[in-house]
Parts: C-alpha cells; structure tokens; sequence
C-alpha cells in the first residue's frame, strides 16, 4: 500500500443496480453492453424521449482496462479508466434503468417484440434492441488453460499485474495489448518471456522500442504454447518452438494471455447474420439482417474498431432504431 | 487535509440523494498500529455530511471492547452496514477505488429497502438456511472485484445467516498469503471454498449452494 494516490483515488460513478429496468415494462429501446458504443447509443436514445433500458455485463468497455487513451476528441491524453468514468457520468444525467453484471444470454423476436434474457434469468421486453457487446479477449485453447485460470492464467492484467512483483512470468502475444502488458509488467516482475504463434511482432515501433532498454526481457517468436503445465499449481507450459518442432517446458509463477480479441456475438448467433470473424454484419445505419435489431461498435463488422468509432456508431443506431420506430408507429396508425 | 474534493463531495451528494431511510454504519479503527484508520474515519466522517441518512458510530477496537463485542471484528478498518439488528455486511480495510463504489450502492440499496437482484436469484441464495461466510478478497483498482463484492453485499442482505466481508488485499497480505490468492476478485467461502474472477450474480450464488448445501 505505498501508492496513496491509488488509495485515496475514490470512484463515484453512475448508481449502478438501483434503477433496475422493470420486466413488466415494453421498453422502446433495450442496449445490451456499456462500453463506448452503448454508451453514445444511450444517450442519444435519452436524448430523443426513448424509453430505454441497459444491460451490460460489465459497465465500461475495453478501455477501462487500457492504460491511456490518446485519440478521443477532447482528451490529448486520458487513462481508460478515467474516460470510462466520464462517459458513466455524463449518461447518468439521464437516469436510465441499468442491469450490470449479467450479460445478455439469448435475444428472441415474436411479434414485433424482443425478448432479452440475461444470466440471472431475467426477460427484458422492448420494440428495439442496439446490440453494443463489443469484444473480449481470445483464449488459448490448450489443455490446462480453463483450470488455471484466476491461478496463474491471467486474462486481466491491469487486476493482477501486481501480484507478479519479482515473478517470472510470460505474455503470449506479440499486438501491441501484449507488448502494453509487457511494458507494464517489464518494470515490476523478475524477468518475462513473450511469445508469439507468427514470425515478427506486429506491437507498434514505439511500444518494441520501450522494451529495448530492459535486460530481463525474451523474445521468443513463431513459438506455439501447447499446454499449462502443473497439477494442482500452475507450473508453466509446454512450448514448441515451430522452426525446428522443438517441444520443451518454460517454468514461470504466471501467463498473461494477449492473443487477440473475439466478438461478443454469442447470444444473437442465428437470429442475425454473422461474417466468418462472427463479427455481425451491419449496413451503413446500423440495421443488421433482422429489422428493429442494430449493433454497433466492434461487435459489429464496421471497419475500424476504435472509440471514437464505437461511439459514433452508437448515435447512429440509436437515432436508426429511432427512425425505425416512427416507422412502426406510423404503419400502426 | 480534506479526503473528498468538492467535485466528489456534489457526485457523493447527489448518488444519496435517493437514500429514503436511514442506513446504519458502525465503523471500528483503533488507535494505533492501523495505517487507514484515520483515513476511513476521516472519509466516512466527510461522507456522513453529505446525506441526512447516513448514520455513522465509530468505535475503537480496544477502548471500545465491550460495547462492539457482538461485532467480532478481528480486522481493522472495518466498516460494518446494518440492516435492522443485523451486522453482516461489511467491509475490512478502506474502501477506497473502486469499492468506494460499492459502500456507495449498498448505502443507496439498504436506503431504499430494495433488493436489485433478480428473483431467481434470491431463490437460490434463500436456499441457505445456516452461517455462511463468504469472503471477497478485493484489490481498490480492480475493476471487476466490486461486482462481486457487490453481489456478496447483496447475498447479506436477502438472507441473515449470510455475512459477506470485502477484505482488501493490500491492508491484510496475510489473508492473501492464507487463501492463497493468485488473481482477483478472490471469494472464499466458509474458509474453505474458492471462487476467482467475476461470476454473474446466479451463477455465484448457485456455486456457493453447491459448495455448502
Ligand atoms: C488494450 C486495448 C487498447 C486500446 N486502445 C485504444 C485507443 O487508444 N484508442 C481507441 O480509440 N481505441 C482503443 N482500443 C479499441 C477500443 O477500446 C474499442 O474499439 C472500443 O472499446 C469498442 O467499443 P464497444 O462499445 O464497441 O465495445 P467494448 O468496449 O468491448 O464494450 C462492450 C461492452 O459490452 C459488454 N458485454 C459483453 N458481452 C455482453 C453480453 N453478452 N451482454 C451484455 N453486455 C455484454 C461489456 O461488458 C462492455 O461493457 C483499445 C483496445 C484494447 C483492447
């Protein structure tokens, strides 16, 4: 406990699980997710008087594990953090119903109506759905992985970097989140290894560059890890080294796993068209294949997966699902 | 030196301005040896201030023996939520970061009597009918711990012989060292059960069950 800024840093964020949105209620708009696409879609669905509803299951996207954030408007430089909290507070104005900590399991259309089912089996009614889900972390899937997780595998590593203080530990990765946890980790732990499935590393120059200067660093590419190694502990894991077929063991106290990212797509997988990458597939206004049902930000195929991008998605789904329920209105009438 | 700016102190006001009844807290430093204790009392001396219905006692662990011996605290700072007679929701160790967030939410939850977890989900966790402790072993910059220790919090309040601890890592190594903690949120249940990472708030309370009934 040395760093008394951490301590004495306090989040206030939005009120999280009080206005729990009503199951009784047919809400216009249901969201699914709270990163910056959900976010923007949120607040421009306020903003137009519709009734709307979130469900997230966390309540900040992926950069609320990024350290800085250089490239969102308004903000030369911010910690992912500390943006996350500043789109929590400006949404929170609007004092919609928010579900946090249970992700959306299954969407269902019947008669004009969508049916949301989250983890803790609730059913959220609703005219529209914005699906904002966004993309988590891809795992390894090789044998030892799902046991250690939590125990030596470690997805998150802005949680538990600093348990690794003058550990050895390893990064599978060579994208530039493997080389920021590197970065991160370089500094604190006793030595690390990073290894790479391809040839090369594709991290951005300056990231490499920032590593040079530390001698406690491995650089092991077109490597492929095999296996977790260790019984009830985690031990390490098998590697191969792909150019001569090498197979050999790296003991280590953790691996933090930075291999890419996958579409949280999961729960509308059949109700609406997916590319080959699972990502969803959208046209210019956010509309998927299934009408009164939009996505946007980096669930979606939309080009370029950034902020400003997710965010600028978000609005135009938000004011889409808008128009399309003016449209339904109107045929009603 | 003031532990809340006046930015934080009118965020803090209006997230308690929907807190309609008055929540208890007994909060339990001690004098000396406690790095955060002064730091607790000061915060949640400054954010009693801030809403009319928040009521805070603050005792010390030696002077005070004999009045908080039903608490049974054994760690300090502890930070302990009341609802009605019961003493089971709390917290060891400031809860600063991100569970400043939780004490925050459990205040606005207990305020308002109003449990935000679903129904399946107190079904499951009113399957308890004995003590249960559960432990969450919580670090101030993890982002995923305070949905756990929230869910736990909440756990405490659907269901009396539930006592659910936030305990934050860095005060108290030696709990880490004991359960062997390796990632975050860590949740341990009756000392001998474990959990990591952030589970939604049924699946926690189904695998608890499985763990004890
Ligand atoms: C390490 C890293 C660094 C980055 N740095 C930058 C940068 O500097 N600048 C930049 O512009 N971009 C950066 N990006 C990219 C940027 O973070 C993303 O493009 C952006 O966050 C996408 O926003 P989103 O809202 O679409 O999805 P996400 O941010 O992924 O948010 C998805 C949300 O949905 C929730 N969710 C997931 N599954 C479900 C479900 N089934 N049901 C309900 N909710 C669910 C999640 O909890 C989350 O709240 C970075 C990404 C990473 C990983």
């Amino acid at each position: 406990m040395d760093n008394r800024d951490n301590i004495f840093s306090f989040e206030i964020d939005a009120v999280q699980g009080f206005f729990v949105p009503d199951e009784a209620v047919l809400y216009d708009l249901v969201i699914a997710g709270w990163g910056p696409a959900a976010v923007s879609a949120a607040i421009y669905a306020a903003r137009k008087g519709l009734n709307t509803a979130i469900v997230t299951k966390f309540k900040g996207g992926q950069i609320n594990d990024t350290p800085v954030v250089e490239n969102y408007p308004g903000f030369k430089s911010i910690g992912g953090k500390e943006l996350t909290l500043e789109f929590n507070v400006h949404a929170r104005q609007y004092g919609l119903p928010l579900l946090t900590g249970e992700a959306v399991t299954k969407i269902e259309k019947n008669n004009d109506i969508f049916y949301t089912s989250t983890e803790n089996q609730r059913i959220l009614k609703s005219r529209t759905v914005i699906y904002a889900t966004g993309k988590r972390n891809r795992r390894l899937n090789v044998p030892g992985e799902e046991k250690f997780i939590g125990k030596g595998v470690v997805f998150c590593a802005i949680c538990d970097a600093p348990l690794y203080k003058d550990k050895k530990v390893i990064i599978a990765g060579g994208n530039n989140s493997a080389f920021t946890v590197a970065t991160d980790l370089v500094k604190i732990a006793k030595n690390i290894v990073i290894i790479n499935i391809v040839r090369g590393w594709t991290a951005d120059s300056y990231l490499q560059n920032s590593l040079k200067k530390y001698n406690n660093v491995e650089m092991l590419d077109y490597h492929r890890i095999e296996s977790i190694t260790g019984n009830n502990d985690f031990k390490g894991i098998k590697v191969r080294n792909l150019e001569t077929s090498g197979l050999y063991d790296i003991d280590a106290d953790g691996l933090f796993v930075e291999i890419g990212l996958i579409p949280n797509s999961d729960a509308v997988a059949g109700l609406v068209a997916l590319n080959d990458n699972k990502e969803i597939i959208t046209d210019r206004d956010c509309e998927t294949s299934l009408p009164g049902l939009f996505a946007a930000g980096d669930v979606t195929d939309v080009t370029y997966k950034q902020v400003v991008i997710a965010a600028g998605e978000g609005a135009k789904a938000a004011l889409s699902a808008d128009n399309y329920l003016k449209f339904i209105s109107n045929k009603g009438e | 030196m003031a532990v809340f700016n006046e930015q934080q102190k009118k965020e803090i006001a209006e997230s308690l301005a929907v807190v309609k009844k008055t929540v208890k807290i007994t909060c339990v430093t001690r004098g000396t040896d406690c790095r955060y204790c002064s730091l607790t009392k000061e915060m949640l001396s400054e954010l009693a201030v801030l809403s009319p219905n928040v009521d805070i006692n603050f005792y010390d662990l030696v002077e005070d023996q004999e009045r908080i011996k039903d608490l049974k605290i054994d760690k300090v700072p502890a930070v302990i939520l009341h609802r009605g007679n019961n003493s089971n929701i709390r917290f060891f160790g400031v809860p600063a970061g991100y569970e400043f967030q939780t004490l925050l939410e459990d205040i606005i939850i207990l305020g308002n009597n109003n449990s935000p977890l679903s129904l399946e989900t107190i079904l499951e966790i009113n399957k308890i009918r004995t003590p249960l402790h559960i432990e969450v072993i919580a670090s101030p910059d993890c982002p995923y711990c305070p949905a756990v220790v929230g869910a736990v919090h909440k756990f405490a309040m659907a269901n009396v012989n539930i006592t659910s601890d936030m305990i934050e890592i860095s005060e108290f190594p030696d709990v880490g060292k004991k359960y062997e903690v390796k990632g975050f949120p860590h949740t341990v249940i009756n000392g001998n059960h474990s959990v990591t990472g952030m589970l939604p708030e049924l699946e926690l309370a189904k695998k608890i069950n499985g763990f004890v009934l």
